[in-house]
């Protein structure tokens, strides 16, 4: 209970404490900020539905990619589901493989999107939008995303959904068709990691193919790791490896990945949602 | 008119019949079916409620024809099954379990109760016994408050205790809901099935 409070403000802190800084600390908290958005939408994804999907930068960067060619088209986001909801039928052992390729197949694909002679490996251009705004904006969308998977938890569809998580025969053999059920829990999922993509194109002010590498893939794995799988934590996770990547890459190049290599060891002890669907 | 009847059902695993021409209707009441393991009892009652396709035959409740339909539409008609080996939402408490079928507060605490799993009810269903699991999947089948409960060996792993409530309750439920139980032993059938089959090698041998 102790932990979980420290957490909370240590939480709140960061949320504060970059609006008394200059650009380059704002740039950063934003960044961390946004990446925890798109931690908790794979967290809601691997705890309450037990999907663990390392192509989570689907979403996040298809998202990106069309408010980054046309603002308009951003309404579009949450139609991402369809993108990563029919690998499921692949089932819950081979969904984090074939969702992480797919998004691997999404960054090749990406360096060949021209639109108007703009894009392809140098990516797009976004409408330039001031970083103050994108950081408050971002404030308000990780406190809303919170509230969204606390409530959609704690209702009678969240139960429901977590049935269907457990035991699909169970569900059906009372009532619960589990289609439409797991359906709406990846929409939730992939609306908020579309937000999270959106922001992180307005704040970077470009999108390239990289938003679907590697490193994007597997960071809410990596944050959701390290933070012990719970929402508070993995908030705190995210501002970690953002912060160890940024101050440390000078002296070690590359340095996330130390950071990704420690977290799949540490993966290896832990026990995820998506494992099992018995003694969790 | 009867409430199910079952007709020429046959069901194949690849070349080995399960299922042989079962053909039966029931009323009401409660009907007992027994025999040894392998004998079909299992594969019957996953057809009847949807579970399984069967491979040729056709089922009808109230006169409707549910011969392949999904499961979860076949609980909406009013048939619910409890499944020999327990199969319940691991990481929820009890009380959710039961509280998901039931959709009532009342209802759920009132099965619970009768049940004799109100002491474990915020306990998790990873967390309980076998013979309470056993409990947990009738209360289950029987807080969807159906028309015909499909109970497949519902006294498997229940110590003597349990099985008393068990009969008891079923006893109780018997004058209001349709019952077909599934058992080894004929024993615990006789003083609560009004009818009762004997299955061997996927054909009903012997009524009574």
């Amino acid at each position: 209970m102790f932990i979980d409070i420290t957490v909370r403000i240590l939480v709140f802190v960061l949320l504060i404490i970059p609006v008394f800084f200059d650009y380059y600390i704002k740039l950063l908290a934003a960044s961390a900020l946004i990446l925890a958005i798109f931690t908790i939408s794979w967290l809601y994804l691997e705890r309450d539905l037990g999907w663990e999907s390392f192509g989570h930068s689907i979403p996040f960067g298809v998202s990106a990619y069309l408010f980054a060619i046309n603002p308009l088209l951003l309404f579009l986001s949450p139609l991402t589901t369809f993108l990563l909801f029919p690998l499921s039928v692949f089932g819950k052992s081979i969904f984090p493989f074939a969702s992480f390729i797919f998004s691997v197949f999404f960054w090749y694909l990406a360096h060949h999107i021209v639109v108007d002679g703009r894009g392809g490996e140098e990516g797009f251009k976004v409408l330039s939008v001031n970083l103050d705004h994108v950081y408050f904006l971002s404030v308000a969308l990780f406190i809303f995303s919170y509230l969204l998977i606390w409530k959609v938890s704690e209702s009678n569809l969240g139960l429901k959904i977590k049935a269907v998580r457990d035991d699909e025969i169970a569900a059906r053999a009372i009532g619960i068709n589990p289609l439409p059920v797991k359906m709406f829990g990846f929409t939730i999922s992939c609306s908020l990691a579309s937000i999270a993509g959106i922001l992180h194109a307005a704040a970077f002010g470009y999108v390239s193919p990289s938003i679907f590498s590697p490193y994007f893939s597997l960071f809410p794995f990596v944050a959701a790791t390290i933070g012990g799988r719970k929402l508070w934590s993995c908030v705190l996770a995210s501002y970690l490896v953002v912060g160890l990547s940024w101050f440390l890459s000078p002296y070690v190049p590359e340095f996330h990945y130390i950071i990704y290599a420690l977290a799949i060891i540490l993966a290896s002890f832990t026990h995820g949602y998506a494992r099992s669907s018995k003694n969790i | 008119m009867a409430m199910l009847e079952v007709v020429r059902i046959s069901k194949m695993f690849g070349k080995d019949v399960v299922l042989k021409n079962v053909t039966f209707s029931l009323k009401n009441g409660i009907l007992g079916i027994y025999g040894p393991n392998g004998s079909g009892k299992t594969t019957l009652l996953k057809i009847i409620s949807g579970f399984e396709k069967p491979s040729c035959g056709w089922i009808f409740f109230n006169g409707k024809e549910i011969t392949n339909m999904a499961p979860q539409k076949i609980v909406k008609l009013g048939i619910a099954m409890a499944f020999q080996i327990p199969r319940v939402f691991w990481n929820l408490t009890v009380y959710e379990n039961v509280l998901l079928a039931a959709r009532e507060k009342d209802y759920a605490m009132e099965i619970c109760e009768e049940l004799n799993i109100k002491d474990i009810l915020f306990k998790k269903a990873n967390e309980i016994s076998q013979g309470k699991l056993k409990l947990l999947q009738l209360a289950l089948c029987f807080a969807l408050k159906p028309k015909l409960a499909l109970l497949d060996e519902p006294f498997a792993s229940l110590d003597a205790e349990n099985v008393e409530i068990v009969l008891d309750y079923l006893r109780r439920r018997g004058d209001e809901i349709s019952m077909i139980i599934t058992a080894h032993r004929t024993k615990l059938l006789k003083g609560l099935a009004s009818c009762m089959f004997e299955m061997r090698g996927g054909k009903i041998v012997r009524s009574s």
